[in-house]
């Protein structure tokens, strides 16, 4: 979250100002960062799909380096 | 259930909206027009929000007619893919053009509107030296081309600083075009095509058109596709190595690039997800 405060502040340079874009944004992205990781699940099957179809060639690829990294290692990574 | 790549490596992308996969600057730019792509808030903001952010009568007259056309081109822009980066550039343009707007009188205010439609027919030309620049917001009057390429350049060599990223820089993006000029890769395979990869989407699925940020995916795609000959050189990877090369080049590509690339995949989806429902409505209207 502090990569979009930090962003918004940047260009409003009003601490105010930014605070309403802030919850505006929020409220668009609130459900990326909810901790049921649904939204989120929802946009890597987007991408997922979106990968296979335009390329598939390097979809196996991918797909056959596949190992897992622990999801909710990365949650609370970028929650904060 | 077979096991299936998770693309996990991709969660910062999609959380951040690929705010930390290119420098600063490059970000900006890469969110305004990612942003841009959005559906326009159902409840747009009211008046007396607006004039809370500009204070004097004047711009706030300004602001309320020129809200009216830059909506509506708005609207307009996302049924038809054509305009959608002409608008944009305009649209940067009427900002930067409504912050001088202040100190107009009414007359000169309306001959610049009617300018400002008749450059809606020749923004097509203007696309190339299009700019996003922040600084201008500070000091209008300032040359603003000068300062601009500037901090291209200085933008360039940040995000080009190492050796392996010119080269990837160079000949990595083609994946998005035809054919694949390096060929090692790509030998086996006919290659990604422009066009038919639309045909692989699952059909009748629309379930996942409704992505509440659509270009984000394609901006995210644009990266994979962009390490796509590094990648496909190497063997034994596994995901952990993959993210930790993604996090190598993090804050270090090419917004031109990557846009570029996401821009061409996006408009062609777009055509294609309009004709999709133009047909599908037909159907169902001969079928009723």
């Amino acid at each position: 979250m502090n990569d979009y405060a930090s962003i918004i502040l940047y260009i409003m340079r009003e601490e105010a100002l930014a605070y309403i874009c802030f919850c505006s944004i929020m409220r668009r992205i609130r459900a990326n960062f909810a901790t049921d990781g649904v939204a989120i699940a929802t946009k890597f099957l987007h991408l997922k799909v979106l990968l296979q179809a335009i390329d598939p060639v390097y979809w196996n690829f991918l797909e056959s380096c596949d190992a897992g990294i622990l999801y909710f290692e990365l949650l609370l990574k970028y929650i904060s | 259930m077979i096991y299936l790549v998770n693309l996990y490596f991709t969660y910062r992308w999609l959380l951040l909206e690929c705010k930390r996969e290119f420098p600063f600057n490059d970000a900006l730019r890469v969110l305004e027009v990612m942003w841009a792509t959005l559906p326009i808030d159902s409840e747009p903001p009211q008046l007396s929000e607006i004039s809370f952010i500009t204070s004097p009568s004047d711009t706030m007259i300004a602001d309320i007619l020129y809200r009216k056309p830059s909506r509506l081109s708005k609207r307009h822009s996302l049924s038809c893919p054509q305009l959608l980066i002409g608008d944009e550039s305009n649209s940067r343009k009427s900002k930067h053009r409504s912050s001088s707007l202040a100190y107009y009188t009414k007359e000169q205010f309306l001959s610049a509107i009617q300018n400002q439609q008749q450059q809606k027919s020749d923004c097509k030309s203007s696309l190339d030296n299009d700019d996003y620049q922040f600084s201008s917001f500070k000091k209008p009057n300032v040359d603003s081309n000068s300062t601009f390429t500037r901090r291209r350049e200085k933008s360039l060599a940040n995000s080009f600083s190492l050796s392996e990223i010119s080269e990837f820089a160079s000949d990595n993006l083609s994946p998005c075009t035809d054919n694949n000029p390096m060929g090692t890769a790509n030998a086996s395979s006919p290659g990604p095509s422009t066009t038919n990869w639309l045909q692989r989407l699952p059909p009748g699925d629309t379930t996942w058109l409704d992505d509440d940020n659509i270009f984000l995916l394609f901006v995210c795609v644009s990266i994979l596709l962009a390490h796509r000959t590094i990648l496909l050189k190497q063997t034994n990877l596994d995901e952990q190595e993959i993210s930790m090369h993604f996090d190598r080049y993090r804050r270090r590509h090419s917004a031109e690039r990557i846009l570029s690339c996401a821009r061409a995949l996006y408009a062609q989806y777009i055509q294609w997800a309009r004709k999709k429902r133009m047909l599908d409505d037909l159907n169902r209207f001969s079928a009723s």
